[in-house]
């Protein structure tokens, strides 16, 4: 599943620890997220999107089924 | 994070209790053991396990007299990351074991009878808590 995260944290000025901090998970889970190789849970996606304003849809690009 | 600090308190007593455990452990194996004088490898590892036990209790115990520690031990407990890499690797470690266990007890069979028997009763004992730990999940989600 690809994400915008990197691409809204950059244009907000965000740096990965602040938003790590404002998630309540570690810097590492971020950069993963950010490189797409790990997954956000549905409630780490939640409070991502509403950390940036917007959907889940918009920051979560859903591309079909995946092969763990 | 009062639910957290009430975890970090049970997770002290956990390991209090494992560090007596362990204590116990070497004294007794100190006092009657049999192999090399009641000082062997046994020893060791229980020594290792107080090691980490203590470690542990130390670390909560700084954490929870002081809050920019406790709230990064809360974000390193409770990143789902993390949680999902120790679900990933404790299911490799236990297919892993169960490959291991089942090896060496066809092997023991062949060598000595007391050895297989005792690795038959632990490969049944890691089924048994398998099945009754699933089946406690599969009621609770």
């Amino acid at each position: 599943m690809k994400n915008k995260i990197q691409e809204l944290r950059k244009a907000r000025k965000v740096t990965q620890q602040e938003l790590a901090d404002a998630l309540s998970v570690t810097r590492q889970t971020i950069i993963s997220l950010e490189n797409g190789k790990y997954n956000a849970s549905l409630t780490l996606a939640h409070k991502a999107a509403q950390f940036f304003g917007v959907t889940i849809e918009e920051l979560f690009i859903f591309e079909g089924e995946e092969n763990l | 994070m009062e639910n957290f600090r009430l975890t970090i308190k049970k997770r002290i007593y956990f390991f209090i209790l494992l560090s007596v455990i362990m204590v116990a452990g070497i004294i007794m194996l100190a006092a009657f053991g049999r192999a090399n004088d009641g000082f062997n490898a046994t020893s060791g590892i229980l020594g290792a396990v107080l090691a980490i036990a203590l470690g542990n209790v130390i670390t909560a115990k700084i954490a929870l007299g002081n809050e920019a520690k406790l709230k990064e031990m809360y974000i390193k407990y409770t990143d789902e990351r993390s949680a999902q890499i120790t679900k990933e690797a404790s299911t490799t470690t236990f297919r892993v074991i169960l490959l291991g266990l089942s090896a060496a007890t066809i092997i023991a069979n062949f060598l000595s009878e007391t050895v297989s028997c005792t690795l038959s009763v632990c490969l049944a004992f890691i089924f048994m808590v398998y099945i009754a730990v699933s089946s406690y999940y599969n009621r609770k989600m």
